[in-house]
């Protein structure tokens, strides 16, 4: 499988008024063509971010080093003229919440022609035609209904599924979906996600899933990649992740799952996320960890491979492969 | 806006009784100034030409408002102020627009240094009592209707320029916007489609009401002496020149006086029932 983005050592910062925030920390993250990478992780730990990194859409008080590789181009080193050309036609990304990511004032119609003809020349009866083609691709089969109406008309559903329908205009090699369905009911959420696969394998895109949703991860990932306070701790195969998770942090993650199977209590993980102003030394989740040995307190854990599809950055693992005293 | 959008916003403008009234005043307004040299009894008079024999009449059939202290009739000169009136409201506003609309978008959306330039002045114009500013200006620039109409613009456009400044910021955070940059939108077909249209609602509420406001300011500038100048006819100016005479032909300044409140007041119930349209939150109870 060949490589299509990989990012390597992105550090993030924020001047803020009460100081710099290090909000990435050295993320190194590959993603392969035609799989579907989901990075979890819980809130503020840097998940939309490292999307937002890469399509550089980030606020002006950000400073950004590292290296973002697509398709063989540093994205970091693009003009905003050549950044715009990458954003929507290769890299495409669809958003949290699908009840106000459209344009409130103009007609679906309106809104996708506009889109489409952003990056197609084509003129606006095309253009049309066009969109009429993506929401049946996008399984909303009542084209000339949807897109005669404004956004507040439809439902979250439908709403994200044309989010998606206008990220697949120009048939990107990327989608980054942030959280895509966070904001709709479960049924609603399992069918956006078929949807996505769906599509996937019909325009053999990558996706880049962004959650917290660990059940949403087992479902519709290939591989996953674990972060914690800006780090990547760990990155493996779905299944491989799941039946044998090495990070402590990890490993609490899985099992503050509740499980209704066994009516045992809840292990939650103990302390808090460290502020992002003043981070831990050394290993970022040492103060939370149960096996935080010395030298987790000095030295930063580099993101080592465990065994061949399992990488993961924590002091107690060497690269010959160990194990949690 | 769309056609059919304005078709909409006319239909419960009509159908709210207060906004009615002030539509069907502003329309009469605009017909009346259009059509004032047909509609003026003695357009002659209004256009200054004096009538010494018939000075300072009270009101009657053959001159309805009464006459002025150079005999002109009242009626015939209100009629042709409304001209000046129209002209000043509609002037003063779009140029404070023209200025303020694009200042507070740039403000808005750019943010940093841009938006601290822009309100740092804008903030050094709203330091100044309004009318004392358009005063000042008024005063420099020299008399006349233009360098009152400038005058008074220049000391507008700060309001419009905050005021979508407030909306642009709060807007470009919206999802749609951020979708819209993920895309690949230029910057500045995110302002002109997004953040524009999505801002533009508050400012056309307060421009409405503005229009009943410039014409009071005009008003006061004219009857300071700063404004239009005499002979043309003014409501302001008539009332400046009718004060003096209040006591004992009370007719005089009262019909012009009457004209400004009439109008300012249809300004704003036109005004407040487009910002009841025009706000999401209260939309509804017209739909």
């Amino acid at each position: 499988m060949s490589v299509l983005l990989s990012i390597e050592d992105l550090h993030l910062n924020f001047r803020t008024f009460w100081g710099t925030a290090y909000v990435l920390d050295g993320v190194n993250l590959k993603i392969n063509r035609d799989e579907v990478f989901g990075l979890v992780g819980e809130t503020g730990c840097g998940k939309s971010v490292t999307s937002m990194s890469i399509l550089r859409l980030l606020p002006s008080n950000a400073e950004l080093s590292g290296k973002i590789i697509f398709e063989g181009k540093n994205l970091l080193e693009l003009s905003e003229k050549e950044m715009r050309e990458i954003r929507g036609k290769k890299i495409s990304m669809i958003f949290q919440d699908p009840m106000s990511s459209l344009n409130p004032l103009f007609k679906i119609k309106t809104q996708m022609v506009d889109i489409i003809q952003l990056h197609h020349h084509i003129d606006k009866e095309e253009a049309l035609k066009k969109a009429k083609e993506l929401l049946k691709a996008v399984n909303l089969p009542d084209t000339h209904r949807i897109l005669e109406s404004y956004p507040h008309q439809l439902s979250g559903g439908m709403r994200q599924r044309i989010m998606i329908a206008m990220a697949l205009s120009f048939e990107p090699s990327l989608l980054i979906a942030d959280e895509p369905t966070t904001a709709l009911d479960v049924t609603i959420q399992k069918q956006i996600l078929n949807l996505i696969l769906e599509l996937k394998e019909k325009y053999h895109f990558s996706v880049l899933l962004i959650t917290h949703d660990l059940g949403v991860v087992a479902e519709t990932c290939d591989r996953v990649g674990v972060m914690y306070a800006g780090n990547i701790v760990e990155v493996a195969d779905v299944h491989e992740l799941f039946e044998n998770p090495k990070h402590p942090y990890t490993q609490g993650l899985l099992a503050a799952i509740p499980d209704p199977r066994y009516k045992k209590p809840l292990k939650p993980l103990r302390g808090n996320v460290p502020s992002l102003l003043n981070p831990p030394k050394g290993c970022r989740f040492h103060p939370r960890c149960d096996y935080a040995k010395p030298i987790c307190k000095e030295k930063k854990p580099q993101l080592i491979s465990y065994s061949e599809n399992h990488a993961v950055a924590c002091h107690l693992f060497s690269s010959q492969g160990g194990d949690i005293e | 806006m769309k056609k059919e959008e304005i078709i909409r916003v006319m239909k419960i403008l009509v159908r709210n009784k207060l906004s009615l009234l002030g539509l069907i005043i502003i329309i009469g307004l605009v017909i009346t100034a259009l059509f004032a040299p047909w509609l003026a009894p003695y357009p002659e008079q209004a256009k200054g030409e004096p009538n010494l024999e018939e000075k300072l009449q009270p009101p009657s059939s053959k001159h309805w408002f009464g006459t002025d202290y150079m005999g002109r009739d009242v009626l015939s000169r209100v009629i042709y102020g409304a001209r000046i009136s129209l002209i000043v409201a509609v002037a003063v506003v779009s140029l404070g627009l023209l200025i303020g609309v694009p200042l507070g978008l740039l403000a808005g959306f750019k943010g940093g240094a841009v938006d601290i330039i822009i309100m740092r002045i804008t903030d050094i114009f709203l330091s100044f009592p309004p009318l004392l500013l358009a005063l000042l200006i008024s005063v420099t620039l020299g008399r006349g209707l233009e360098n009152a109409i400038i005058a008074l613009a220049v000391s507008w456009w700060p309001w419009y320029t905050r005021l979508i400044r407030g909306m642009a910021i709060s807007i470009k955070e919206k999802p749609y916007v951020e979708v819209a940059k993920s895309l690949g939108i230029s910057n500045w077909k995110i302002i002109a489609r997004h953040i524009l249209p999505n801002a533009i609602s508050p400012v056309i509420v307060q421009g409405t009401m503005d229009m009943g406001s410039a014409i009071l300011e005009a008003s006061a500038l004219s009857f300071l002496g700063l404004g239009v100048q005499p002979p043309t006819a003014d409501w302001g100016l008539m009332v400046s020149q009718g004060k003096d005479y209040l006591l004992n032909f009370w007719w005089y300044p009262t019909f012009p006086g009457l004209a400004i409140f009439i109008t300012v007041v249809a300004f704003n119930l036109v005004g407040d029932t487009l910002r009841e349209i025009l706000d999401p939150r209260l939309r509804r109870r017209f739909l």
